[in-house]
């Protein structure tokens, strides 16, 4: 089961200064979307008005069509997982007593999954949150998230606190369970080079607003990435964003922003020099730069 | 695969919650009944009577309970929201359920109350010492089990829901909104025990010669006044945002 997402001149205040604003799109659903964004760009607030945590101060949003803040068809299908036990008091339960709260309470839990998804990370049930170290706590909000099988899963940064191995444990289930269980799942995180093949669609929020919202491919092909002898890169580079430049010995790999035209790439070509894909994590950084807003 | 299926939402996290609030609330009245009892033996078992009333079932009721009480409940909806609305449970849900845990809170230690004033008169009946109360109540004896229940239960919801609503003005306003709020929200709080009459209020009741309402009036009143405040309530959670940092 999928619900579709959409936003319309979106607004959210918190205390008087504005957290987003304005903010249209429409995510159709059963899709793996990426939400990126500096520090205090606006996605977790975003992320709450999606999880019904906030009331929008105006705009619409819906959820599968409908308003989803205080309804009781659309709270429990909309999982928002976040990195943040400790703050919400939670970490004064035991593990087990946390997931069987999870269980009582998200009507399409699955608890199979979940008890596999405890022995994959290795989570020890009868300790308390408290004890748990950073990775384990964030291995936990982790299993709420998949194990709920909510038609909206939402991983805000939930998965930072893991050490890489585990993230690439969680980046390989959450892709194969999408699969057996397609869903709206969004992922919010800065660690955009690790998650970007996830991606069919990113957003991109810097200070409030949405900057981007695309097709990952497309994205992609705003820019493109030119690798050969120093010279021949050198020379291709004149009138380009250049957004990233790497040298080792002779060779020179720089990523630029823009069409680079036919004519331009055979001549890249000519000279041995490689086009390759831009990564997202340059693009990001690159429109949400500073001296560019 | 395996799924569960959810029922009442509100009823869960009332199972989920009340089982901690019930121990703590256990652990206290033990102490607290303990505390009275070893008080009363003193005074009335080794002989140290005074002129002072002799009920200490009545002691311990007008005292420490409803404070405790009123202070568990403070953090019933920062506990609600905290824990529950991230699971995907309405605002309006998390009322029913605070509602729930303070009227039942309330009707557990009423009865408890109710049950220790049953004990104390099973204990005193036939040592010839009477039963004696220090301040009025809607009953007349310690037998009257209904009246002793239904007095301790509304000034206990009282209470309770009271904590609940300062926690609730906290919450929603924050720390100097909530301190401009206490002062209306503890009046507000009161007016159940006004109304009905009854403990330090029915004394200075008696002290100023005002003839407190007839039961008939009082109890509908104290009720509809708590009725009033669990109103505030939900007004208050009903669009309360769950506050956590932003990225």
């Amino acid at each position: 089961m999928t619900y579709s997402i959409e936003a319309r001149d979106l607004r959210l205040d918190y205390r008087g200064s504005p957290a987003l604003r304005g903010i249209d799109f429409r995510l159709a659903g059963g899709g793996i979307y990426g939400l990126i964004g500096r520090n205090g760009s606006g996605k977790t607030s975003l992320l709450s008005l999606v999880a019904s945590l906030a009331k929008p101060t105006a705009g619409t949003l819906l959820v599968d069509g409908e308003d989803p803040f205080e309804n009781p068809r659309i709270m429990p299908d909309v999982c928002l997982v976040q990195d943040r036990i400790k703050d919400s008091g939670d970490e004064i339960w035991k593990v087990g007593s946390f997931l069987r709260t999870a269980a009582a309470l998200r009507p399409r839990w699955d608890q199979e999954y979940a008890d596999r998804l405890v022995d994959l990370f290795e989570l020890p049930r009868r300790k308390r949150i408290s004890s748990l170290s950073l990775g384990k706590r964030s291995a936990l909000n982790i299993i709420v998230g998949l194990a709920s099988r909510a038609p909206v899963t939402i991983f805000d940064e939930a998965y930072v606190g893991l050490d890489a191995p585990s993230r690439y444990a969680f980046y390989d289930e959450v892709l194969a369970d999408y699969m057996a269980h397609p869903r709206t799942v969004i992922m919010s995180s800065h660690l955009v080079e690790e998650v970007d093949s996830l991606f069919e669609e990113v957003l991109i929020l810097d200070e409030g607003r949405l900057l981007v919202h695309e097709d990952t491919d497309d994205l992609r092909s705003r820019g493109v990435s030119l690798t050969g002898p120093a010279q021949a890169v050198d020379d291709l580079r004149h009138g380009l964003t250049v957004l990233n430049e790497q040298v080792l010995g002779g060779t020179k790999s720089i990523t630029v922003y823009g069409d680079l035209d036919e004519d331009a790439l055979s001549r890249a070509r000519a000279a041995g020099v490689e086009a390759g894909p831009v990564r997202l994590q340059d693009l990001f950084v690159h429109l949400t730069r500073k001296d560019r807003r | 695969m395996t799924t569960t299926t959810r029922r009442s939402p509100a009823l869960t996290v009332t199972r989920l919650v009340a089982p901690t609030m019930l121990w703590i609330s256990a652990l206290y009245l033990a102490i607290a009944i303990a505390v009275f009892t070893v008080i009363a033996y003193v005074e009335l078992g080794l002989g140290e009577r005074t002129d002072e009333s002799t009920s200490h079932a009545e002691l311990l009721a007008n005292s420490s309970p409803r404070f405790f009480l009123g202070s568990l409940a403070l953090i019933v909806t920062s506990t609600l929201l905290a824990h529950y609305l991230p699971m995907g449970v309405t605002r309006r849900q998390l009322f029913w359920a605070g509602t729930t845990l303070a009227l039942g809170g309330a009707a557990v230690a009423a009865a408890v109350i109710a049950g220790l004033f049953l004990v104390e008169w099973f204990v005193l009946d036939g040592t010839g010492i009477p039963i004696t109360y220090r301040t009025p109540h809607l009953f007349d004896g310690s037998t009257q089990v209904g009246t002793v229940f239904l007095e301790h239960f509304i000034a206990l919801a009282a209470f309770m829901v009271l904590g609940w609503l300062i926690g609730s003005v906290f919450g929603r306003y924050g720390g100097w909104g909530g301190l401009g709020l206490l002062l209306p929200c503890l009046l507000l709080g009161l007016l159940p025990e006004a109304l009905l009459g009854v403990g330090w209020v029915g004394q200075a009741y008696d002290a100023l010669g005002i003839e407190p309402l007839p039961t008939a009036a009082s109890v509908p009143l104290g009720i509809a006044a708590v009725a009033v405040m669990l109103l505030l309530n939900h007004r208050l959670m009903r669009d309360m945002p769950l506050r956590r940092p932003t990225s």
